[in-house]
């Protein structure tokens, strides 16, 4: 066996183990039969493990020793605590008790648990996370386990399987607790993917989220669990119950037009018990599903690709099966949405798929002990190449017999290569015909100059002719955050895996040579923002003052490269040419965990943007802008307002998610149609500073207007947008420096003061001052009304006082 | 590998190291290099398939040390790597990439001079390149203007790396037509091309050849991307793609891919000479881009992110944080390092494309900023005026120039409003001075009476609080001297002993008198006059310097002649209360009283001597 082979769907809710046997997938189930495995584990007081099935049945009735969903968790600092046996585990560790449950399938079947696997993640999965699925195979004995993305393995799957012709695709994964959208095609057999998006922090047990919130809310107007906080120890046994009955009620709904959600028991002689019509069902889940068809349109905007267009919308995932999902997609994004393979499965099947076109490494590789000749071959196992190349080696450590010569045979007799002679380097190369769609055996064989048959190591190989799959895209775009904040990006969004980008940058900071815990930091972002700071800081890449050779000045030059291989692993080093010197220490983060205060402050920043948003939207007719503000943001404030009630880990990491892509929409909005903002700003302050200037100003300021005016319009001809920013700044800086040379300028500033301080209560300590600046103006001196004003901001609280003093800027006349 | 760390331990392993480098991470050398078509070595009419299958084969031949059997193209530049040739293919998948990637290589199959093209690059023969570059035909296919455009710009890009083969470029485009080129049963030949060497003295050096043929190339892309043919080149190699992710609406997108691609490059050569402090050279680029047909707009953005260099550098220059004369001590030495900055950056940014000259602006603003605050006594400062000029004569923009200039005039409003004697000080009205005068404009004749008419006016001497004060002191201090000598005159005349001026007559002894306080008189001026030269600070004027006062000047221009100076501390004051013919004839002030009050007085005691005289 030259081929990984092995397929494992490692979900939040369930996981399952495919193996590749020939043109088949097969599923390998458990003791109980079910090629399902549930993603939930039990530690007993003893310490054993129990996973799977039987971990599940106890979650309610034992709430705290049993934990599900931790693939939430993957790639963050935290743990989970089983008081009955005191342990303590990290979310991969968990993972990796799957893992080695499925693995333990494997080798009940064939005989030998597997050291090589394919292993999905969802596509949207940062590096920390991926990181932490690579940790938790190793952890399960894995040695070797290349990332997959489930909506890849899923297209993988469904095109692969020879039940689709050529065409476009939309995959849309719906898993437990993750959304993936891929747009597929399949253009001559070979499956590529185009483009995906998708949301980390929705699934299923979104939909159950929303069923439990019902129940909370009739138990808190119950009141007899008091205000039943999630966050509340006491109620951990309450909730994990309420958990199980929604999901039950969800599933039970797929079938019947009516369920009944009923606990008995709560404690304290609460109890739940409402009856869920499918309607009302479909009426919660609604606001959920739609988040996943905006990502569907988004994406098939991006690309330019009409819903007409598409062969079809395959869904993958156990909460597709709900049924309003299929006919709210179609109404939504305007494609069938359909299963053509088991929803549940369909991931760990692409991924045995997938599994049979990655070779073993070298070293896993069986050998058959007394061959003659070692051979290293190179050959794509799946092909739409009907006459593909076989290239090898001779790797034997004894030289090779002269005159070798490498014999190929297609099992069937029906195609043999010319004997293709070794190079005194070893290496030869053969091209090979292949009986087409098909899976076609080639004996290998050599010959020695004599022409006697020699043995040789590996004696077989096989290529699958019909179906090739290109390298799997890059899910989000890496790059290195600048002193500015902005990101230079290295591989963007939807790059080919394996990619590697080098380019060059200047140090903002010198370095003396041993300075202890000094260092020049390159901070590894990942995500789309131009903002680095909306990114997640994946690493940092650092050049450390005790390693460098000699003293390294501020704006030395760094060259940097970045590269991703195939399972989303990221490399990166640095070459600082003036020190002729490498560094590669990457200090590698946790995905960020924020407490509940830091998010709803974050919240309130967003709000407040959002605000100022709308009104400019008013203000310029910004279609863009507009509906930015309004279709998105009121649910999303309201949805993530509700989560930090809730207040739970999980609640608040989809909070802060959902802020986060709040604020990016916010920067879009705020950077789209820059162009326009500013021809438009440019004009009314044309009038407006025209107005004031023509009738009170100098000879010298009409001069300074003309002139700003003729840069301003000059600036925008070229598109030049900065510099149309700086101009705009001028003419209003111009405007307000003639303005205060007017008397009106300040009796308008006085009584806009006057209306502040009555609004902020402050009419007694300022009443001195406002009767002097009102005699000032009554003896029209206009010497002293601006020292009063002064006077009167500078009593104001420090946060009224920069508001009301930039109103001087804009908003008195 | 292990060669290449063996060269670097050596000074010039080290260059060649660095070099090698550079031309790996150089963006133009790396259109070239790494594009599907080279590394696979795919014909332009190729297929995604195909090229998938090729990847295939080179990756295998790669992971063995094996190379494809086909001759590399631009054999000059370092093969791919095994994630290159990994991109490569995957490019070709995506059919807009894919499009970009073909238009900027050479199209041999549809130019008739492909052939030679292809053996002339195949063979890296300098001098047959040099024949293609002038194998440029009037009314040529697109595919031949895209393939001299696209070896202008490799053949550019090498040799501002200094790779690959040397090309000999002419002096100019005239001695370049000078060059008689022959094709000879396809071969390309010239005809004693040292003649024209000879005449013209020199070719050029390796950098403008670079300079040159990237120019060329780029202006040749400006123009064909603006040209309709090659729109409808553009939408005919779509349908050839043949593609569903790519129709004839998309020929647009294509066109800016390519425009955004070129601008692109040369910027990223521009950040790499940058780095390597060729500064000649970044100005050569700049100055090329700015030339070429491709808009600014582009260029703006694609230049967009050398900015941050060029600001950190201007970032070094601030100025401290000094205050008062420091402050314009040091923002003049901030300006003239701008300055000298500027003239720096002007070369490397003559099309405006880099946002130099607007950098220099900002800095210059917050410089003029920082002047605007300090205080306005020492804004009327001659060294003052001086660095607000060098303001206007370092920053670039119209608008800043014109703003110093109004700030001059503002100035010269503000010195006409400073107070004459100290001239550091605004005037205030309550202080100022005043300077009348009256002259005739007439007589009417009455029999025996003559009315004359008399036109009087009044203006002003501006004069601040402190000035007022002081010249109220120095004359408090006068008065003072004259009174107290005149009563001491007086006194004397009355109580003087009796055996003195026995012989005067009274005549004489009131003559006497009068005498004695015309000397108290002269006394008292020269009290004043020593108190003003004591108390006035030096390079001030004196409290009676008010000829050369813009109210003298305005009288004067009225047609007035004789003034009348009133230095009082509330003197105008006293004018707008009292109206000027008070002062002129027409009323009496408080002073006149008192003075007519004296001279009775004197009068009486001139009576009083003379009684006394008849006593004895």
């Amino acid at each position: 066996m030259s081929t990984i082979d092995y397929g494992i769907d490692l979900g939040t809710t369930n996981s399952a183990l495919a193996r590749q046997q020939g043109r088949q997938q097969i599923l390998l189930p458990g003791p109980d039969g079910d090629p399902l495995l549930p993603s939930a584990i039990q530690v007993l007081a003893s310490g054993e493990i129990i996973v799977g099935a039987r971990a599940r049945a106890m979650l309610d009735r034992d709430p705290a020793n049993t934990t599900i969903e931790f693939k939430r968790l993957m790639g963050t600092g935290e743990k989970k605590r089983f008081p009955a046996s005191g342990r303590e585990y990290t979310p991969e560790e968990l993972s990796a008790e799957v893992i080695r449950t499925l693995t333990e399938r494997a080798r009940a079947a064939d005989g030998e648990a597997p050291r090589a696997a394919v292993i999905t993640i969802p596509a949207m999965f940062q590096l920390p996370q991926c990181d932490a699925t690579r940790r938790a195979a190793a952890l399960a004995g894995i040695a070797h386990a290349p990332l997959l993305q489930e909506p890849i393995a899923a297209a993988i799957a469904h095109s692969g399987t020879g039940e689709v012709r050529d065409g476009s695709w939309l995959v849309y994964d719906l898993g437990g607790g993750t959304f993936d959208v891929s747009l597929v095609r399949c253009k001559d057999g070979r499956l590529q993917v185009i483009d995906h998006d998708g949301d980390n922090h929705l699934g299923g047990r979104d939909f159950d989220r929303a069923i439990a919130r019902k129940a909370t809310d009739l138990i808190r107007a119950d009141k007899k669990l008091g205000e039943f906080k999630r966050t509340d120890p006491a109620n951990e046994a309450a909730y994990a119950k309420i958990k199980v009955e929604s999901e039950r009620v969800r599933l039970a709904l797929s079938g019947a037009d009516t369920a009944t959600f009923s606990i008995p028991d709560l404690g304290k002689g609460a109890q739940v018990a409402f009856d869920l019509s499918r309607d009302e069902l479909e009426e919660l889940l609604l606001p959920l599903i739609e988040r996943t068809t905006v990502l569907c349109r988004k994406l098939l905007k991006r690309n330019r690709v009409e819903a007409a267009e598409l062969s079809g919308l395959v869904m993958v995932g156990g909460p597709t099966l709900t049924p309003c999902v299929a006919r709210q997609i179609h109404f939504d994004v305007g494609v069938e949405a359909k299963h053509y393979v088991d929803p549940m499965t369909i991931v760990a099947r692409g991924a045995a798929l997938f599994a049979s076109t990655q070779r073993l490494p070298v070293e896993m590789r069986k050998k058959r002990v007394g061959a003659a000749i070692e051979l290293h071959l190179e050959y794509e196992a799946m092909t739409t190449d009907p006459s593909p190349l076989i290239v090898g080696k001779v790797t034997s450590p004894v030289p090779p017999p002269p005159g070798l010569k490498i014999t190929v045979e297609r099992d069937d007799g029906q195609f043999r290569a010319p004997l293709s002679p070794v190079r005194p380097d070893g290496a030869f190369a053969i091209d090979l015909t292949l009986n087409p769609s098909q899976l076609n055996v080639f004996k290998v064989g050599a010959v020695d100059g004599m022409g006697n048959p020699l043995a040789v190591e590996p004696d077989t190989i096989k290529m699958l002719h019909g179906f090739s799959i290109a390298r799997p895209p890059l899910s989000q775009s890496v790059g290195i955050m600048l002193a500015n904040n902005n990101v230079h990006w290295y591989l963007r969004k939807g790059a080919v895996l394996p990619a590697r980008q080098t380019m060059t940058h200047s140090t903002t900071l010198s370095l003396k040579r041993g300075q202890s815990g000094e260092a020049i930091h390159m901070p590894l972002v990942q995500g789309e923002s131009t903002r680095a700071d909306r990114n997640k800081v994946i690493g940092v890449l650092h050049i450390h003052a005790d390693k460098i050779a000699r003293d390294l000045p501020e704006g030395s030059t760094v060259e940097v490269t970045l590269g991703v291989d195939e399972s989303a692993q990221t490399i990166g080093r640095a070459y600082v040419p003036a020190l002729d010197q490498w560094f590669e220490e990457i200090v590698r983060f946790d995905l960020e965990t924020k407490p509940v205060g830091e998010v709803t402050r974050q919240l309130s920043d967003q709000k407040d943007r959002l605000k100022k948003l709308e009104e400019m939207a008013d203000q310029l007719d910004e279609e863009d802008v507009s509906s930015v503000s309004e279709e998105n943001n009121d649910p999303r404030i309201r949805e993530v307002e509700a989560l930090l009630e809730e207040g739970d880990r999980d609640s608040i990491d989809l909070a802060d998610q959902m802020v986060r892509m709040m604020s990016q929409d916010l920067d879009h909005a705020e950077d789209g149609g820059k162009k326009n903002r500013l021809t438009t700003e440019l004009d009314e302050l044309r009038q407006r500073a025209s107005d004031v200037i023509n009738a009170d100003g100098e000879p010298g300021d009409k001069r300074q207007l003309a002139t700003l005016l003729v840069e301003a319009d000059r600036a925008l001809a070229r598109g030049d947008l900065d510099l149309v920013e700086s101009k705009i700044d001028d003419i209003r800086s111009l405007n307000l420096t003639v303005m205060t040379r007017q008397p009106w300028f300040w009796e308008g500033y006085l009584a806009y003061l006057l209306k502040e301080a009555e609004r902020l209560g402050l009419m007694d300590m300022t009443r001195k001052q406002f009767e002097r600046g009102v005699q000032a103006i009554q003896r029209k001196d206009f010497h002293e009304v601006p020292g009063v004003c002064r006077e009167i901001v500078s009593m104001f609280p420090s946060e009224e006082r920069e508001r009301v003093s930039s109103a001087i800027r804009s908003d008195v006349k | 590998m292990t060669a290449a760390i063996d060269m670097s331990k050596t000074e010039a392993g080290r260059t060649e190291a660095a070099q090698a480098r550079t031309t790996l991470r150089s963006p133009g050398l790396g259109q070239f290099r790494k594009t599907p078509f080279r590394l696979l070595r795919l014909p332009t009419n190729a297929t995604a398939k195909q090229a998938v299958w090729q990847c295939d084969k080179a990756l295998a031949r790669a992971r063995v040390g094996m190379t494809l059997p086909d001759p590399d193209p631009v054999p000059w530049l370092p093969p791919g790597d095994e994630i290159e040739i990994q991109e490569a293919a995957q490019t070709m998948e995506s059919p807009l990439a894919r499009l970009v990637e073909q238009l900027l290589w050479f199209d041999v199959i549809d130019d008739a001079d492909g052939g030679a093209l292809l053996s002339a690059l195949v063979s890296a023969n300098g001098t047959a390149l040099r024949a293609v570059l002038n194998l440029q035909r009037e009314g040529a296919s697109m595919a031949h203007q895209i393939n001299q455009a696209n070896l202008r710009l490799l053949l550019g890009f090498s040799s501002l790396r200094e790779v690959g083969p040397t090309i000999v470029a002419a002096a100019s485009a005239a001695q370049a037509a000078a060059l008689a080129w022959q094709d000879r049963n396809g071969v390309v030949t010239v005809e004693d091309p040292h003649k024209v060497i000879r005449a013209t003295g020199a070719l050029l050096g390796n950098q403008s050849v670079w300079a040159w043929l990237v120019g060329e190339g780029v202006t040749k892309w400006g123009e064909l991307l603006e040209s309709p043919l090659f729109a409808v080149h553009v939408r005919m190699k779509i349908g050839a793609l043949d593609d569903e992710l790519l129709d004839a609406d998309d020929t647009e997108a294509v066109i800016t891919a390519l425009r955004t691609r070129i601008a692109d490059l040369v910027v990223g050569e521009t950040k790499i000479e940058m780095a390597q402090g060729r500064v000649g050279n970044v100005g050569h680029l700049s100055s090329l881009a700015g030339k070429s047909k491709i808009d600014a707009e582009t260029w703006l953005v694609a230049f967009r992110p050398l900015k941050s260099q060029f600001q950190s550098e201007l970032a070094e220059l601030a100025p401290d944080a000094e205050t008062g004369n420091g402050l314009v001590e040091d923002v003049a030495a901030y300006l003239d390092r701008l300055g000298t900055l500027a003239a720096r950056w002007r070369p490397l940014d003559e099309a405006q494309l880099l946002g130099l000259s607007a950098l220099i602006d900002d800095s210059v603003g917050e410089a003029f900023g920082k002047l605007r605050g300090i205080p306005r006594e020492k804004q009327l400062e001659p060294r003052f005026k001086e660095v607000i000029d060098r303001v206007g004569a370092v920053a670039h923009s119209s608008s800043i120039k014109e703003r110093v200039k109004a700030y001059h005039e503002r100035l010269a409003d503000v010195q006409k409003a400073m107070c004459h004697f100290c001239g550091k000080r605004e005037l205030e009205a309550s202080s100022c001075a005043s300077v009348s005068s009256q002259m005739e404009t007439g007589r009417e004749h009455y029999g025996n009476t003559t009315r004359i008419h008399y036109q009087v006016g009044a203006r002003p001497v501006a004069r601040c609080p402190r000035c007022a004060t002081l010249h109220g002191y120095v004359r408090n201090v006068g008065s003072i001297g004259f009174w107290t000598l005149s009563t001491s005159v007086i006194l004397f005349g009355l109580v003087h002993p009796a055996t003195w001026f026995k012989s005067v007559s009274t005549g004489a002894g009131f003559a006497l008198v009068v005498f004695g306080v015309l000397l108290a008189w002269g006394g008292g001026f020269l009290v004043r006059e020593i108190a003003s030269s004591k108390v006035t600070p030096k390079g001030e004027r004196k409290y009676g310097d008010y000829n050369g006062s813009t109210a003298v000047e305005g009288l004067r221009a009225d047609g007035f002649v004789s003034m009348k100076y009133d230095f009082r501390t509330n003197a105008w004051e006293l004018v707008n209360k009292h109206g000027v013919k008070a002062r002129h004839g027409g009323g009496g002030g408080g002073a006149e009283v008192l003075k007519t009050l004296f001279y009775i007085g004197l009068f009486i005691a001139a009576i009083g001597l003379k009684v006394c005289a008849r006593g004895h």
